[in-house]
């Protein structure tokens, strides 16, 4: 895949695997934002492909291109988009009506339970706040029955605050449907929260890609996250959890480890950044 | 058009009112799609359409009035077809009188249409087309109830300005009492008859209060719209 603006090019090529999150990540300028519109159809590349589940849908050679609105590719912008004139569950419905045919993910009282919009549904979109507007979105696209869901920076135009508020929506959506996601984000800390597989860019071009705890070891990582947030993912097992003191022990691979943990009952995964910056490495053993 | 004969004054504004409605009902379509058009086409050209779309703005009206009947008069191109097709004869009736005024007003209609439609957010209409609304859908569903209060403001804009046309209509469709004697007709023929001062004076006063009354209520009625899309 590849496109051209003036002073700038993308030339991508990447593989995911699905279900899964996989995040696009990297500076502003990468060409993160041009790849989901590139995938989504709203930007034709120059030259490349894109194919879905191995359909084709765009081929710029054979000049094959599926309009945007028949590719079934739900898209959650980073500002929105709700429809001014409708009503949150007005816009809820509107991908919903127009896809009927597709197989449903996800019902509407089930979207509207996953996200918390019971008590939003008359509204209009100007009285919701920044947080409620993103899960309506999230909501709206889901209910289009997508084969896949782009995510482009769907929390960058919200506060600190409001993105922890988001944030578990979007873990919880994870882990209960089983549509794959493509998350673009320049926020290392959400790529960690809910990514499974990550693809690193930088000007245009994919550096590297592959699962997000191989990744992390990664020396091209580091320049973009800074030295602050490096180190090691690992994944853990939670095989024993003491809910009074909040200590829980964490089976990951050699060893167990005990970490402050709530609210993860033992039998749960869980991801574990070990920041570089903490960890003294010793030749010789330990003593007291 | 029957009934009991009215008082001059009265006759003046029905016949206002009812050639003003015509005209709006009539160029309202056509107005939506000339502006979506200089809008969102791009195509050789364009700017001569807008051109032409904006030319009754700056020429005399008696000009625009001459055209129309040199186009749609008895023996003009357009009203020969129209009469021999359709038995429809636009010189010197109500309906011409409509016509008029319509060409007249279409400019104010577009602007207020074209400036609503420039800010529709286009980002809406990605987000529509990437949940599967197809072009027309998109349309209906999302472009045109935003670009509402525009038009909304088009047509009473237009309308109330419709209810006043003079020069066009008298040129094109005469001075005829009870068929396209509308208000400002009236008046300037009440203003030329010996004894009508008292006349003319009602009937100016009535353009008047009619005017207010028609800006006051586009006024309104735009607040109100503005509110439910969300504006």
């Amino acid at each position: 895949m590849l496109k051209q603006f003036s002073g700038f090019r993308l030339d991508a090529t990447f593989t995911a695997p699905t279900p899964g999150v996989i995040a696009l990540f990297g500076r502003s300028g990468s060409g993160k934002s041009t790849l989901t519109n590139v995938i989504s159809g709203l930007v034709s590349p120059d030259v490349g492909t894109v194919s879905l589940d191995g359909e084709l849908l765009t081929d710029i050679r054979r000049g094959l291109s599926v309009p945007v609105e028949r590719r079934q590719i739900g898209y959650v912008f980073q500002d929105s988009r709700l429809f001014p004139h409708l009503s949150v569950s007005g816009n809820l419905q509107y991908g919903e009506r127009r896809n009927q045919r597709a197989a449903a993910i996800v019902g509407f009282d089930e979207v509207v339970s996953l996200l918390g919009l019971a008590a939003l549904l008359q509204r209009k979109p100007r009285q919701l706040s920044g947080g409620e507007r993103q899960r309506v979105s999230l909501g709206r696209a889901l209910l289009s029955r997508p084969r896949l869901l782009l995510l482009d920076e769907p929390l960058a135009s919200l506060d600190v605050s409001r993105r922890e508020e988001v944030l578990p929506y979007l873990v919880a959506l994870r882990d209960r449907v089983s549509i794959p996601m493509v998350y673009v984000s320049h926020q290392f800390e959400e790529v960690l929260r809910l990514a499974t597989h990550l693809v690193l860019l930088e000007a245009g071009r994919v550096l590297a890609e592959g699962p997000v705890d191989e990744m992390s070891l990664y020396p091209e990582l580091q320049s973009i996250i800074g030295p602050d947030l490096v180190g090691a993912v690992v994944e853990g097992l939670v095989t024993r959890a003491n809910a009074e003191t909040g200590i829980a022990d964490l089976a990951v691979g050699a060893g167990v480890l005990q970490v402050s943990l709530r609210d993860a009952p033992v039998g749960a995964r869980v991801r574990l950044q070990l920041l570089a910056r903490d960890i003294i490495p010793r030749r010789s053993r330990c003593r007291g | 058009m029957n009934g009991p004969p009215d008082s001059a004054e009265l006759e003046a504004l029905r016949l206002s009112l009812e050639v003003a409605v015509r005209s709006v009902g009539f160029s309202l379509p056509l107005a939506v799609l000339a502006a979506w058009i200089l809008t969102r086409a791009r195509f050789p050209g364009r700017l001569l359409l807008d051109a032409f779309v904006h030319l009754p703005l700056v020429l005399p009206p008696v000009a625009v009035g001459y055209v129309l009947l040199l186009l749609f008069g008895a023996r003009g191109p357009l009203g020969a077809w129209l009469r021999t097709s359709f038995g429809i004869q636009l010189a010197f009736t109500t309906a011409g009188a409509a016509l008029a005024t319509a060409v007249m007003t279409f400019p104010l209609m577009v602007r207020a249409i074209r400036l609503s439609l420039e800010n529709v957010d286009r980002g809406l209409e990605e987000a529509a087309r990437t949940l599967g609304a197809a072009p027309l859908d998109r349309f209906v569903s999302i472009t045109l109830p935003l670009m509402l209060p525009g038009i909304l403001a088009g047509a009473v804009t237009a309308f109330a300005a419709g209810l006043g046309e003079f020069g066009a209509v008298i040129t094109f469709a005469s001075n005829v009492p009870g068929v396209t004697r509308t208000l400002p007709l009236a008046l300037y023929t009440a203003m030329q008859s010996p004894g009508g001062d008292a006349l003319a004076l009602r009937l100016a006063l009535l353009s008047f209060g009619l005017g207010l009354l028609g800006l006051l209520a586009a006024e309104l009625l735009v607040r109100r719209v503005r509110r439910y899309v969300g504006g």
